[in-house]
């Protein structure tokens, strides 16, 4: 669903991505590891469609759509999510507003009517059951003092309330306590499915021990260095990044 | 304008109110004296150094037309609560057909200016020109030619239960003129909710100035609400003179939505110990819209509180003023002075002037004040479009957000809806009204 020939982006006149090639098929779930300041969240922002990326060569496609036009809302309409490594926090609009404006951007996109405003409750509630998190979080300005896995938590249950066809989960394994990640993978896994695509952005194996991935890349200096099964993950945590240009 | 005020003073001074009584007659003509030596003030003047009256200066108005056209629904629609105390005052003339006084007493006065320059002369002598010293031109001109108002006394531990909406109405030709003039007297140990609404109903062009005096008195206790939504051809010079004392709270918001050219100075004096007012004030301007706000807080006793945030959105090529002046006087240790000015620009063009002026003559004082400047937050509109949500309306929700905690701060759930209601349409974002609440 999700196919990135030899992206190539600056950033001013730095030289973040030097050519990536990555495919994402339903029902496949990547990993992409690697060294601080690689560009992995570059790479998923460029994805998700933010500005002040400067995008020189290379093809991006979704759905055998043409990324690179499309503007982010239409992006997320069409199916794509991004979990933020830092998620906003934004004063002044409440959190409920945003999943409930959010899913029906993405029902207006489906050609559905806006969802009942009981139905819309009953449905976040039971998705704030499953993530253990309190009702009160509904009624917060987004992320505003959220703890950092809070933020995490709160990423999560934006997804699974919109259910995308591909989720980039830029480090949302950071930050967790154990129980909250065995939570979050959980909600991961609830997503998963024959139909749906997710790259997890990870520094941790951790993560991995819960949501098997499929392939896991080693992005490094802006190039994917590296593909393989979950075992390399486990290379990786024992040996590092040393040695993987070669 | 100064020989056209004579010629208007000239052809209406036998209708004025009180155009009997001795003392106001030399009062409004002590005040005509003043207006034509110094006439309007210049940008040479430094509190008038960024909002230029000289259009205004140039222009001729003639007194307003009392209008019999404003139908009670335009009045209904318009207010709080239709159960509440309502005067209104069309063209600045007191209408009694559209007023309604629901809670009266011995102990509680409410009434429009002429009526009560005839049923309290003593107390309205003993008060007019004593508190407001002819000391300035909107002063001096409101004072020779207004018209009407509202007076509102409250005697000893009175609490008005119902909120008193003081509606100003316009509905005149183009270029004329209304002078208002309001009294407050909270005695000792009273409460009551104020709130002054501005609308019109026309978009002719219009001066208005408006002055109201209130006097705060010991553990007494005033909320004072502004709606300002006068058409966008309106010129509006305000003054708001408040004389704290002991113990007192006096409670101030205002919403600027309207107009063309609004300048507003709020002068409070926190006379005695402990008396403590919160000023906020949110102004949203659009085209070229002006809107000045300048307050004066000036601390004389001890244990005094003074709290101020004022937030402004400007989009287009409008441009607005905040000038807070505080003044600590010696006597005033363990002052607490807080002030706050959060400005939104929208557009490359709007503009904002904004200066804390701070005058600080003990050192057993705490003294705060921030003004900020900003643009929407790119990363949190990132955020929201990233969720689904169209550029424009995500704009909308942050510029929305940025003055929320504002309105919320209001405790009266209806008056925050109508603050938010108006709000929410200046920013053409009526479709959050169920976001808000
Ligand atoms: N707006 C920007 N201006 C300048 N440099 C930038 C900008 N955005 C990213 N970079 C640089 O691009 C490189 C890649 O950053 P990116 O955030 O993609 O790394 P990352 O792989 O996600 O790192 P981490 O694991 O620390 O999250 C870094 O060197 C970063 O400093
Ligand atoms: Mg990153």
């Amino acid at each position: 669903m999700l196919k990135i020939e030899n992206l190539q982006v600056n950033v001013g006149d730095k030289n973040i991505l030097q050519g990536i090639d990555l495919e994402v098929k339903a029902g496949e779930v990547h990993a992409i590891m690697g060294p601080n300041g690689s560009g992995k969240s570059t790479l998923s922002n460029v994805i998700a469609g933010k500005d002040g990326y400067d995008i020189t060569q290379g093809k991006m496609t979704f759905l055998n759509q043409d990324l690179t036009t499309l503007e982010p809302e239409d992006r997320a309409r069409k199916g794509l999510f991004l979990s933020f490594q830092y998620p906003v926090e934004i004063p002044g609009v409440s959190n409920i507003y945003l999943l409930k404006a959010a899913l029906n951007a993405k029902r207006a996109e489906d050609g559905l009517d806006e969802i009942d405003a009981f139905d819309f409750l009953q449905l976040v509630k039971s998705k704030m059951a499953e993530l253990k998190m309190d009702e009160d979080f509904l009624y917060r300005d987004i992320n505003s003092g959220f703890s950092g896995g809070e933020k995490k938590r709160n990423e999560i249950l934006q997804m699974s309330l919109l259910e995308p066809k591909l989720a980039i989960l830029d480090e949302t394994d950071s930050g967790l306590d154990i129980d909250a990640l065995k939570i979050v993978a959980e909600g991961i896994n609830r997503l998963r499915s024959a139909d749906k695509g997710i790259i997890l952005v990870t520094h941790y194996q951790r993560l991995l021990d819960y949501v098997q991935p499929d392939f896991v890349h080693v992005l490094a200096k802006g190039k994917i260095q590296k593909s393989g099964d979950k075992s390399l993950a486990l290379t990786l945590e024992k040996s590092g990044y040393a040695g993987i240009n070669d | 304008m100064q020989q056209h005020l004579i010629e208007q003073y000239q052809q209406h001074k036998q209708n004025f109110v009180g155009y009997k009584d001795e003392w106001l007659v030399e009062l409004r003509e002590e005040a005509l004296a003043y207006f034509l030596d110094k006439g309007l003030p210049t940008t040479k003047e430094e509190h008038y150094k960024y909002t230029n009256l000289n259009k205004l200066a140039r222009s001729s108005y003639h007194l307003s037309h009392a209008s019999s056209s404003v139908s009670k629904e335009q009045i209904s629609n318009r207010v709080i609560n239709t159960s509440n105390n309502i005067l209104v005052f069309i063209n600045g003339y007191y209408s009694a057909s559209h007023s309604q006084i629901v809670e009266s007493h011995n102990n509680l006065y409410i009434a429009n200016f002429a009526t009560a320059l005839k049923e309290k002369n003593k107390l309205i002598t003993n008060y007019l020109g004593k508190q407001v010293s002819l000391d300035n031109s909107i002063t001096a001109l409101n004072t020779v030619m207004h018209q009407d108002g509202a007076v509102i006394l409250l005697d000893k531990n009175v609490k008005v239960e119902h909120p008193i909406e003081l509606v100003f109405i316009h509905h005149d030709d183009d270029k004329s003129m209304q002078h208002v003039r309001n009294l407050v007297i909270a005695s000792e140990n009273s409460q009551a909710t104020l709130i002054e609404h501005h609308y019109a109903l026309d978009e002719s062009e219009y001066l208005k100035t408006i002055i109201t005096e209130i006097d705060s008195g010991a553990n007494s206790q005033l909320n004072y609400y502004k709606l300002q939504c006068e058409n966008k051809n309106a010129h509006q010079l305000s003054q708001l003179d408040v004389h704290q004392h002991q113990d007192s709270h006096f409670n101030y918001m205002s919403l600027d939505i309207g107009g063309k050219l609004i300048r507003h100075d709020i002068n409070i004096k926190l006379l005695s110990s402990n008396a403590t007012c919160q000023l906020n004030g949110l102004y949203i301007a659009k085209s070229k819209q002006h809107i000045d706000n300048h307050t004066c807080i000036e601390h004389q006793s001890p244990y005094s509180t003074s709290m101020e945030n004022f937030k402004g959105i400007l989009d287009d090529k409008a441009r607005a003023v905040f000038n807070g002046r505080v003044i600590v006087q010696e006597g005033a240790i363990k002052t607490n002075a807080q002030q706050n000015n959060a400005n939104l620009l929208l557009s490359n063009d709007a503009e904002i002037d904004t200066k804390p002026q701070l005058e600080i003559f003990n050192d057993d004082v705490q003294c705060a004040h921030g003004a900020t400047v900003g643009q929407l937050d790119e990363q949190a509109l990132f955020y929201l479009c990233a969720r689904g949500i169209d550029q424009q309306q995500a704009k909308t929700l942050l510029t929305f957000g940025f003055a929320k905690a504002l309105i919320n701060a209001i405790s009266d759930s209806r008056i925050r809806h109508k603050f938010t209601e108006l709000a929410l349409s200046k920013l053409d974002a009526e479709q959050l009204i169920q976001e808000s609440f």
